[in-house]
């Protein structure tokens, strides 16, 4: 008995979108869509501009306006109570983010308050913190930058700083929007070794949206394939990349 | 010299100071997440409507600082979804909500039974004639805003630095967003009298822009804004005993004096002549 429900516990999906619909004002964004994420893949998002794949990430850790269908993390439906909890597991960095320089936040602090929902109230950051903190930064090569106010670093130092924050809080799950994009070449391959890295060894759930069709067939093992709100294609890389060149 | 020594021998002056003490940290503090998020519409929407509060408790007989308290509520209780939300643009709103209590203030005004002496008191404040009781309230809320900095500290640093990614990091944003629009209209409310409807914004937003202009640590920001605070409060109650000025226009004009001369001196000069 107990052997069943462990294998019923382990078949529930990391991620389940049944029906989703999302909107903003007037315009509807994603429609009825459904799909699901197994544990520990590294999922890519594929579309043009315009397509709704940041409006599906921001579906995944509740940040968007749902207007029909259930999300699932772990086989919880997410929800505007549960949310705030299940977002503690979810690590998220946004696409663009513009920032005064002259904001008196340095990027010590931006990464620190990662952890902050994770840490709960009445509790300030410690010993764990800091030692999270010197490793991150030391494995993104941002140690002598995270004294400097956040606004003033370059595109790519910020980039590295949001990811650094997103994975402070030792999520299960992650969600990456175009991390690629503004970064130069070099930064861009850097940055794809500590990513592969990480969901190797934590074993994370990561889901990286692109349009870069060179960044999927790199990184990703399956892929989700958006075009107007709608998925089109979800499975292998292989076959994606096959449906691609037809 | 003699004479200024004279005049700390008062107690309405030496309850004038305390005041000003009080609410430059309640202000301080305030103006500080103001800034920071940029949502001084906020700021001057909830003064006015404080301010029309104000009035009509003077004409139906109530407590000014509650009813203008019930009105900074109600102000925070229709922008804040606004402004959360993004429906609307918020110059929008704040049109619609700033001419409203402007009106209405007008309104009270003209209905006042004993001319509009009261509520001319009211519009430019009298930091001069506060009670103990007003010292009191002033305290309370000055203590009250420490606390709730201090225990929340992380999410409130959180919520100002960015709403969207605080929600992201599993902070609940929404609740620390309207406690900080509810402790705004709370030191609006109680900070009315002594520096009046007119200027009260002012009092707020100057110190906290001032202290944005010198530093780039936010607990710097908290500290400096209320020292601008205090200190413009201070020397503007000297300025209105010795020359016989309102006292609420001199609290605001050295506050603006300090923010031109930190914008002078800013080291953040250059990368405000870049953005711009």
């Amino acid at each position: 008995m107990l052997c069943f429900l462990k294998s019923v516990v382990k078949m529930k999906p990391e991620i389940e979108l049944k029906n989703v619909t999302v909107g903003y004002l007037t315009e509807t964004v994603i429609r009825e869509l459904s799909l699901t994420i197994g544990k520990g893949g590294l999922v890519g998002i594929f579309g043009p501009n315009g397509a709704g794949k940041t409006t599906l990430l921001c579906a995944v850790n509740g940040l968007a306006v749902q207007t029909g269908g259930s999300v699932f993390i772990r086989g919880r439906e997410l929800n505007r109570y549960s949310g705030i909890k299940l977002r503690k597991s979810i690590g998220f960095v946004p696409q663009h983010f513009d920032i005064d320089p002259r904001l008196p936040i340095s990027a010590r602090e931006v990464i620190l308050m990662g952890r902050y929902g994770k840490m709960g109230l009445f509790r300030f950051a410690g010993r764990t913190e800091r030692k999270l903190l010197e490793g991150l930064s030391e494995m993104f090569g941002i140690s002598h930058v995270i004294h400097k106010p956040f606004g003033q670093l370059s595109g790519g130092e910020k980039k590295r700083v949001l990811i650094a924050r997103a994975l402070i809080k030792e999520p299960s799950i992650m969600l990456l929007d175009e991390i690629f994009a503004w970064l130069d070449k070099e930064m861009g391959e850097k940055l794809l070794g500590i990513i592969k890295r990480i969901h190797h060894d934590w074993q994370l759930t990561t889901l990286i949206v692109s349009h870069d069709l060179k960044m999927i067939e790199n990184v990703c093992g399956t892929v989700i394939w958006i075009q107007k709100g709608e998925v089109i294609f979800n499975g292998k890389k292989s076959e994606f990349l096959e449906r691609v060149n037809e | 010299m003699s004479e200024l020594m004279e005049l700390f021998q008062y107690s309405f002056l030496q309850r004038a100071l305390i005041a000003c003490l009080l609410a430059g940290i309640a202000c301080g503090v305030v103006g500080a997440w103001i800034v920071v998020m940029k949502i001084s519409f906020i700021g001057v929407a909830v003064s006015h409507a404080a301010f029309a509060g104000g009035l009509l408790a003077l004409l139906i007989g109530q407590p000014v600082v509650l009813i203008s308290f019930l009105f900074s509520l109600i102000a925070c209780a229709v922008l804040g979804p606004i402004s959360d939300r993004g429906q609307l643009h918020p110059e929008t709103s704040i049109g619609i909500l700033f001419s409203s209590t402007l009106g209405l203030a007008f309104l009270f005004m003209g209905m006042l039974p004993e001319g509009r002496s009261q509520g001319l008191n009211l519009l430019w404040g009298s930091v001069l004639t506060v009670s103990t009781g007003d010292v009191s309230l002033l305290a309370l809320t000055a203590a009250i805003v420490i606390l709730i900095t201090i225990l929340f500290y992380k999410e409130l640093q959180s919520v100002i630095f960015n709403r969207e990614l605080a929600r992201a990091a599993g902070i609940a944003a929404a609740p620390f967003f309207y406690l900080l629009l509810f402790l705004t209209g709370a030191t609006v409310s109680t900070t009315l009298k002594s520096v009046g409807g007119l200027l009260v914004f002012a009092f707020i937003i100057n110190p906290a822009a001032s202290a944005y202009q010198i530093t780039f640590s936010l607990k710097k920001m908290y500290g400096l804004s209320v020292l601008f605070a205090v200190v413009s409060g201070w020397l503007g109650i000297l300025a209105a005993s010795l020359f016989n000025v309102p006292a609420g226009a001199s609290i605001v004009l050295v506050s603006s004096l300090i923010f031109t001369l930190s914008a002078i001196f800013s080291p953040k000069r250059k990368l405000n002549e870049k953005q711009e």
